[in-house]
């Protein structure tokens, strides 16, 4: 199984989402966002760059809006800067990291735990009441770079990353390749088309 | 910041760089108290006049500071060098040059600090910010001449 990933948007109820778009740098976050908007975004993200408001569209009529927002670059810094406002101002969270570098390096691999952490406590402590099982989902990038060992590699990051505190954010996953898209378009559907893939 | 500053920061080139702080061309550690002050510094620009963007990849700020009641301008640029990160990105900076007569003032200061830690601006870029500088002269000259011109109309009328 290489992703768990519900529908989290219900499409029926005419509101606009807030998507917080967080992450490691060069994982893809900026990548993730010119294919939504199908615009070419800046080749990399310094601080922040605005995101404008734009609808994606599904057959049988669906479609959603994703409200104004911000793609901010993944440096370490940006966590105390932007994480906590994004979090609080966004119902949905996509946390984005390069899941090779995840398995191989294990100062990488702290920084993310590192992360999530922050980005769990910081729900915890902002949205009371509200399940982040189904509102956070982890995008492991560079799927690619696993060659056929996407399965296994798959496993071994979820491993990890459950016995972790935050295991309760590690629910909703996928392992993709930024650079196909095929595969960010099944990530678009998965995520916000109401049809299973 | 005492006068007379610069600040800049420079991403690492990878995850596991770290990432440059130099206030007055002085590198300032991660760990250090004031670093995300300083941080803030490059970060918060909403208040101050965006004065060139090229819409993707560079944009500049001018702000206003008052020290002991002398005003001065400042600039804070946000931009990516000529040189790329590990995935063949040009590697992002940002800036803050303060005590500047002009843009093109604060993008020598900008030029001379990246040298010394091996790093450069698009020339394309430097060219647009200069001639960007020339360009606020120059309406500034429009508003001097239209301004004498009403004056020269009002006295006319008076005498």
């Amino acid at each position: 199984m290489l992703y768990s990933i519900s529908t989290i948007w219900d499409t029926d109820s005419g509101d606009k989402l807030g998507m917080a778009v967080l992450g490691m740098p060069q994982a893809g976050k900026t990548l993730w966002y010119s294919y939504l908007t199908n615009k070419e975004m800046a080749k990399h993200t310094v601080d922040r760059t605005q995101v404008d408001e734009f609808t994606l569209y599904f057959p049988k009529g669906r479609q959603v809006t994703i409200r104004n927002g911000i793609d901010i670059g993944g440096n370490e810094e940006n966590i105390r800067t932007y994480y906590s406002q994004m979090i609080c101002n966004n119902e949905i969270v996509l946390f984005f990291f390069n899941i090779k570098s995840y398995l191989d390096d294990i100062s990488y691999q702290r920084k993310v735990n590192s992360r999530l952490d922050y980005i769990y406590t910081c729900w915890k402590k902002n949205k009371t009441g509200v399940d982040p099982s189904k509102k956070v989902s982890l995008i492991m990038s560079y799927a690619d770079l696993l060659g056929n060992n996407r399965e296994d590699g798959c496993k071994n990051a979820l491993n990890l990353l459950r016995s972790r505190t935050f295991s309760e954010i590690t629910k909703q996953y996928i392992i993709i390749n930024m650079m196909d898209d095929k595969e960010k378009g099944n990530l678009k559907i998965k995520l916000f088309g109401g049809d299973s893939i | 910041m005492k006068d007379n500053n610069s600040l800049l920061w420079i991403q690492g080139k990878s995850v596991n760089e770290e990432n440059i702080m130099l206030l007055n061309g002085q590198r300032i550690s991660k760990n250090d108290d004031n670093y995300l002050d300083l941080y803030d510094k490059l970060v918060y620009k909403d208040y101050y006049k965006k004065v060139l963007t090229d819409g993707d990849n560079f944009v500049v700020y001018r702000g206003t500071k008052y020290t002991n009641k002398v005003q001065s301008k400042f600039y804070i640029i946000h931009s990516n060098y000529h040189q790329v990160d590990v995935i063949g990105r040009r590697v992002g900076f940002m800036a803050r040059i303060e005590n500047v007569e002009n843009l093109s003032e604060a993008v020598d200061k900008l030029i001379e600090e990246s040298k010394v830690y091996g790093y450069s601006c698009e020339a394309s870029e430097i060219q647009l910010m200069k001639k960007k500088e020339n360009a606020i002269d120059y309406n500034k000259l429009i508003i001097l001449i239209i301004s004498i011109i009403i004056i020269l109309f009002i006295l006319k009328k008076i005498l």
